[in-house]
């Protein structure tokens, strides 16, 4: 049906008055609710599902009128209290976007690169699930499977399905996650003192103190809207101190703002160490202390092991009691690293060091050190991670009142066995090492003490440019973007250009895309399919349901589940059934016993078996009730009850089951890698590019940073911040992200700035609305000067997330070839944080100069 | 600060004002002696709303919704200038339509006294109505200078107009009304109320401050060198040296009075944009 | 007693996020230029003392309305609880009120708002991406995410070309018991709306309690949104 403009002021007014007519809602006293989440009286229905515009993963609702999606908000059975940030409003822009992509294309351009056009055409699922499963089928028949790879950015619960299990039961150990791109070198830290290698859950409610390292917490990563509800409170209770070199949204309403110079976070939280200790003030309950009552820790001193007394010696001796190794910390590091030392590193003067160590030291086990990815994902960042996490460790805060948490989960149904369905002649490929390299020598990718944990998920281009350990001849990528979204932006070019063949399920044609012999419309997760996610907010673990509250306009399936079981039908028709035989046979409606025929049956299935610990009543006990799947759709989210606080002192996931100042998880985490490539391990660290050698690698210690480009040529350290509107780089073909995003202190409506201190400025000849060239060692973007204050001298931030060439008409200047502002991805090194794998994103590790246009 | 009003509305207020000072100058021939100057008197109450309503009409087309106007007539606000101003206006169109025609068909003398009273009453509400417009919307540079600044601006345009028009008779009422002594007089006035405007934007608050700043910084040509230079002081000298027997009103007439009507102009233009640089 | 609706907003609550920006766009469908709640933004101060302030803007609905006063036909005008509307069937377009209103609150649509998803056929990648118009045909809707419920009481659910349009204070939400949109969506908690004359209120408490700010007082509008607490 085709409308005129005339037509559709009728139906507005038409629609107006059914609307009117339809409301659930009786006029009571027209009295407007005050300061209340007031949710009935409006026509429509508000439905249950889950935003993942970042790792937050807030339970959400959308109200659907007439099958249209009208307006969110947040879940008010969620943990947060039904709050949400401004990024789930962004999403419906992208479900409604023009430029998603309404059926499968196939491109028939055969060249690939940077610029060209693919020549798209449409073509039917048929044909394009069909060309696929041949490409699979052709490897199965060459064995060589293992040269399949399946590239997943973020994703729903339901990802067991695509990325558990469909690579190994078609023979590939290449499923390769996004997650080097998000936050590991932070759960790093947390790991190697407290064997926690996930993101912390913090007791706003009783807290005294919050030290934030670059943790921009009311606008970006996690537990957002929570935080935002809380962040005012907190400020009439706790201190907060912010360090950032940006003045960031947090940072701006904190008592206080450290600029830091990027990448030295750690010089500054062992700077803080220092003071506590030498100062008498950490948390002796937690930590312990000299058996005599004395303070040992004397500036530029070694804690002796004994002294004299009446000319007799006597042991000096520390009751160390839930830590493990603050004297040897001390000896080893801390000793000499007073706040005059840390002040010319970090830019942070020695009198404010001492400052927020009283401070922070004096709020006690009430006292957050508050880690994220800013100081943590940088090329030596691992250990900045380790630094700043160590003084909840001295401040007793680790998993007390007031402090940083741990955190239980939602119960789920496991993963049925796959093994039975492994085809024999897959035996070798399975066995294959990842493609990522992760585990080889240069990689450690630590987790539980053992090499090769972890992703390297932005590795992946140079293996397979090097076809190193093997080439890669067949991939699928679905929900991401790593051209665009990680470092090494021209090797994955190059990569991509060379893959023989490529299929990418995405919502729209995003800058992988463009290099995709097949690209296959995806569901938008928030409105349109099926799935689940799992998270904590507010102290408490929950599950939070996506479901398809509209039917997508776009011929779209869901990435996670319809398309490997289209995959597993069409490989079954061309004589290989294990796919499909592992789908029927496992994921039956739990409720009749029904076995999936089509793709949506499946989904549908599998989504019910994943959640069935929770719909059928079975975890009552642990959290909210629910007692039926239908339950479980309409209040979208169950709960587990409040986290307990303290039990996890003493049985830390760590080698001592102590919180770790030495940390022996470390160690035999690296002592397993070096036994791996028989290499000492003063070897292993100097491989993973750090400097510090023997013991002293394992207690928080100084790295310096590193920095690419001569400061002569290059004389600003690039550095580069989150937006509250990025919806992990997946809002910018929107048009409110625009029109908004002066919500980021410092940036501009419609731009994407260069913020360049005033002083700067003047030495340079820059001033507010310049465009220029950022210019790094290793690529070039366009930008525009915006003169401000928040910004060290020094030091120039930009904000991540535009600068695309493809994803849309209104993301990039000219779809296909020109970006619309500039990816900071473009200027970097390609480097890593090696020891957890990471792609250090958030800058200070290139320096850029700057040239007018 | 987005332009909402561009130059259709300064036209408007210009022209009317053109229309609204040749009214008033016919009107005040035809009291005097209709019948000797019945060229000078039919031109003018001819032309009055002819270009009273070319602004109209201009007005018209910057409107967003000008079928709309006609509800004007019902949903009245009379706290608003512009609604009063519209029926104003409409009666001064209306009114100085009929007696162009007579004047065209019957001549100047066979007019009805009483009816060119009106309409003259109309026009000087009309001419004093475009200042309080502005000033009615109360934005920074916009005061209650602006009625007096906006009527005697266009009276003088109006009158000068009205005399490049019949320049046979322009030295014959010159002479007769100390024509130089007069316009001198009104151009004074005019300079006086536009520095008192200014110096009281240069005094006032902050923002009138910062309008003053703008006013002498982005717009200095526009006021100095048009408004003021052409507009009124050039003019203004002529006149003087006529006065004093340096020249001839012959000579200086036409120049002098070109200036006049083009410096209304953009003294007008130049209020209207400055007020919403506030 | 006739009511006299005002809101509140807590600056110290306030984190600049903009989620009011957004659900105001998404409750009245304004179009992309026109945003009825907004913010304005000031840094100032030299590094490293900086200070960065956000405070949320939106149309102050005051008593003493001077967008009400100058407008000719009374389209903008008062109603009895105080909300100043708009009724875009007698505006002549003049503009006059943006001109007297000193807080840019106004916008004027110079085409029919959301017009291209009438008119805009083209698309990315022919017949593998939509057009605007398609988007809105499959939708049966002006646009896909259009909020009927705005047209309630006969005001232009979406505004077409030649009149102005502003925040309502969310007029129709109100009549249904509801507060306005950017209330409701405040993740921070930072507004209050309610009935000033009700002295049980809560906005009437918390005015009380506070010392109140209201932006440009020295203009004599008496505005009826009040600020409280400070943004740093």
């Amino acid at each position: 049906m085709s409308i005129n403009r005339r037509d559709f002021l009728k139906t507005t007014a038409a629609t107006a008055a059914v609307a009117t007519t339809v409301s659930v809602f009786t006029p009571q006293a027209v009295e407007a609710k005050t300061g209340e989440l007031a949710y009935e009286g409006e026509s429509g229905k508000w439905i249950s599902s889950t935003c993942q515009g970042c790792t937050s993963w807030c339970s959400i609702q959308g109200l659907v009128q007439d099958g249209r999606l009208i307006k969110v908000r947040g879940n008010p059975n969620s943990a947060s209290g039904g709050r949400i940030c401004p990024r789930p409003h962004l999403a419906i822009q992208q479900a409604y976007d023009p430029d998603r992509v309404k059926t499968p294309l196939k491109r028939t351009n055969l060249k690939k690169g940077r610029g060209i056009d693919p020549k798209f055409v449409p073509i039917s699922w048929d044909e394009a699930i069909d060309t696929i499963a041949d490409k699979i089928m052709e490897l199965i028949n060459a064995g060589e499977t293992h040269k399949f790879l399946l590239a997943r950015g973020r994703y729903t619960y339901m990802n067991e399905i695509m990325y558990g299990t469909f690579p190994k039961l078609i023979g590939s150990p290449n499923n390769i996650s996004h997650s080097a791109l998000c936050a590991d070198a932070e759960e790093f830290g947390r790991e190697q003192t407290e064997g926690y290698p996930k993101y912390a859950d913090f007791d706003l409610d009783h807290t005294r103190y919050i030290l934030g390292w670059s943790s921009d917490m009311v606008a970006s990563n996690r537990q957002v809207p929570w935080f935002i509800n809380q962040f005012g409170k907190v400020k009439d209770r706790a201190k907060i101190t912010t360090i950032d070199p940006r003045l960031s949204a947090t940072a701006a309403k904190s008592h206080r703002w450290l600029p830091i110079i990027p990448g030295t976070d750690g010089a500054l939280a062992i700077a803080i160490a220092h003071v506590i200790l030498s100062e008498g003030k950490w948390n002796k309950e937690f930590v312990g202390d000299f058996a005599d009552g004395k303070n040992y820790f004397v500036p530029g001193v070694e804690v002796p092991s004994e002294i004299i007394v009446d000319e007799k010696p006597l042991p000096v001796i520390f009751n160390e009691i839930h830590t493990n190794g603050v004297v040897a910390w001390w000896n080893l590091e801390l000793k000499e690293r007073t706040p005059e030392w840390a002040e010319s590193i970090t830019g942070i003067s020695a009198q404010e060091i001492k400052e927020v160590a009283r401070e922070f030291a004096e709020a006690g086990n009430r006292a957050i050190s508050w880690t994220s990815p800013g100081a943590a994902m940088q090329i030596r960042g691992g250990i900045s991670s380790f630094a700043c996490h160590a003084l909840n460790g001295l401040v007793g805060s680790v998993d007390h009142e007031g402090g940083i948490l741990q955190e239980s989960s939602a119960p789920t149904a496991k993963t049925p066995d796959v093994k039975p369905y492994i085809d024999p002649r897959f035996a070798a490929s399975l066995k294959k090492p990842k493609i990522d390299q992760r585990g080889t020598k240069g990689f450690p990718a630590l987790e539980h003490m053992k090499s090769g944990q972890f992703v390297c998920t932005s590795r992946v281009a140079q293996a397979m440019l090097d076809k190193d350990p093997y080439d890669i001849k067949v991939a699928i990528g679905y929900w991401n973007n790593w051209v665009f979204s990680s470092m090494g932006t021209k090797q994955w070019e190059e990569a991509m250009s060379k893959l023989p063949f490529f299929a990418h399920i995405t919502t729209n044609i995003a800058e992988m895309s463009m290099f995709a012999d097949i690209v296959l419309p995806a569901k938008i997760h928030l409105f349109e399919r099926y799935g689940f996610a799992k998270t904590k907010q507010n102290l408490q673990a929950y599950l939070s349901m996506h479901q398809p509250m509209i039917k997508s306009l776009a011929d779209a399936r869901t990435d996670e589940t319809e398309v490997p079981f289209m995959l597993a039908q069409a490989l079954a028709k061309k004589g290989f059934d294990a796919p499909l035989r592992y789908f029927q046979d496992n994921f039956k409606d739990p409720e009749t016993g029904k076995t999936p025929e089509t793709p949506a049956e499946f989904d549908l299935f599998a989504v019910k078996f994943y959640t069935k610990p929770i719909w059928d009543g079975s975890s009552n006990s642990k959290g909210d009730t629910i007692n039926s799947w239908n339950e479980l759709l309409e209040k979208g989210v169950w709960k587990t009850k409040r986290y307990k606080i303290g039990e996890k002192i003493g049985h830390f996931h760590t080698a001592t089951h102590k919180f770790e100042f030495f940390s022996e998880t470390l160690k035999a985490g690296l002592q397993n890698h070096a036994d791996k490539h028989k290499m000492s391990l003063d070897e292993a660290i100097q491989a993973a590019n750090y400097t510090v050698m023997g013991e002293q690698f394992f207690v928080p210690h100084y790295e310096p940073a590193v920095r690419y480009g001569d400061e002569k040529v290059y004389p600003f350290i690039f550095t580069e911040h989150r937006s509250r509107l990025n919806r992990e780089g997946r809002s910018q073909n929107t048009p409110w992200y625009y029109t908004t995003k002066n919500v980021d202190p410092g940036d501009e409506n419609e731009k994407d700035v260069t913020k360049v201190n005033p002083l700067d400025g003047a030495k340079y000849g820059l001033k507010t609305g310049d465009k220029v060239r950022l210019v790094s060692m290793f690529g070039t973007i366009e930008s525009e000067i915006k003169l401000w204050e928040g910004v060290r001298p020094g030091t120039v931030v930009k904000c991540f997330g535009q600068g695309h060439w493809a994803y849309g008409r209104v993301g990039s200047e000219v779809f296909g070839s020109k970006p619309r502002g500039g990816n900071n991805n473009e200027l970097y090194c390609y480097d890593w944080e090696r020891l957890s794998g990471s792609n250090p994103r958030h800058g200070g590790h290139t320096r850029v100069k700057i040239e007018k246009i | 600060m987005q332009i909402v009003w561009d130059i259709r509305v300064s036209l408007d207020l210009f022209l009317g004002g053109l229309g609204v000072g040749a009214f008033l100058m016919g009107a005040v021939l035809y009291y005097i002696d209709a019948k000797s100057y019945e060229g000078i008197v039919k031109k003018a109450l001819v032309i009055a709303p002819l270009l009273v309503m070319a602004g109209l009409l201009l007005l018209l087309t910057e409107l967003g919704r000008p079928l709309n106007v006609i509800k004007t007539l019902y949903a009245i606000n009379p706290t608003s200038f512009m609604s009063i101003g519209i029926f104003l206006q409409s009666a001064f169109v209306l009114i100085s339509l009929f007696i162009a025609f007579n004047v065209l068909t019957k001549g100047a003398s066979a007019l009805c006294a009483k009816m060119v009273y009106a309409g003259a009453i109309l026009a000087g509400l009309v001419g004093l109505y475009h200042g309080f417009l502005l000033s009615g919307i109360a934005r920074e540079p916009w005061n209650n200078a602006m009625p007096i600044i906006f009527f005697v601006s266009s009276i003088l345009a109006g009158s000068s107009l009205s005399l490049l028009l019949n320049m046979d008779y322009a030295e014959d009422v010159a002479k007769k009304f100390k024509l130089p002594i007069v316009i001198n007089m009104i151009l004074t006035l005019e300079l006086a109320a536009i520095f008192a405007w200014v110096y009281n934007l240069a005094l006032t608050t902050a923002s009138s401050k910062h309008i003053y700043d703008v006013l002498m910084s982005s717009f200095s040509i526009e006021f100095w060198g048009l408004s003021i230079v052409v507009g009124l002081i050039i003019p203004l000298a002529l006149f003087t040296l006529v006065l004093l027997g340096k020249t001839t009103f012959r000579l200086v007439f036409v120049p002098a009075s070109i200036a006049i009507v083009v410096g209304s102009f953009f003294l007008k233009n130049l209020v209207v944009y400055l007020g919403q640089m506030a | 007693m006739t009511k006299k609706y005002g809101m509140i907003i807590d600056l110290h609550r306030c984190v600049g996020c903009g989620a009011c920006n957004l659900a105001c766009k998404s409750e009245n469908n304004t179009p992309v230029g026109i945003d009825w709640a907004s913010h304005k933004i000031e840094t100032y101060g030299v590094f490293p003392k900086v200070t960065y302030t956000h405070t949320p803007t939106l149309c102050n609905h005051c008593e003493d309305a001077p967008c009400v006063r100058v407008c000719p036909t009374h389209a903008m005008h008062k109603t009895d609880e105080g909300f100043v509307v708009h009724d875009p069937s007698i505006c002549i377009g003049c503009k006059s009120c943006m001109l007297a209103d000193p807080y840019g609150v106004i916008h004027f649509n110079t085409k029919d708002a959301f017009i291209e998803f009438a008119t805009d056929t083209s698309s990315e990648v022919k017949d593998g991406t939509f057009s605007k118009k398609e988007l809105s045909d499959k939708s049966k809707a002006p646009f896909p995410n259009f909020n009927a419920e705005r047209g309630a009481g006969g005001y232009e659910a979406i505004r077409r070309a030649g009149a102005v349009e502003k925040c309502t204070f969310c007029n129709h939400r109100v009549a249904k018991g509801l507060a306005p949109a950017c209330v409701v969506a405040c993740p921070a908690d930072a507004r209050i709306f309610g009935d000033m004359n009700d002295p049980k209120s809560q906005i009437t408490k918390v005015l009380k309690e506070n010392k109140p700010t209201i932006l440009l007082p020295e203009k004599g509008t008496n505005p009826k949104v009040f600020y409280i607490g400070s943004y740093n």
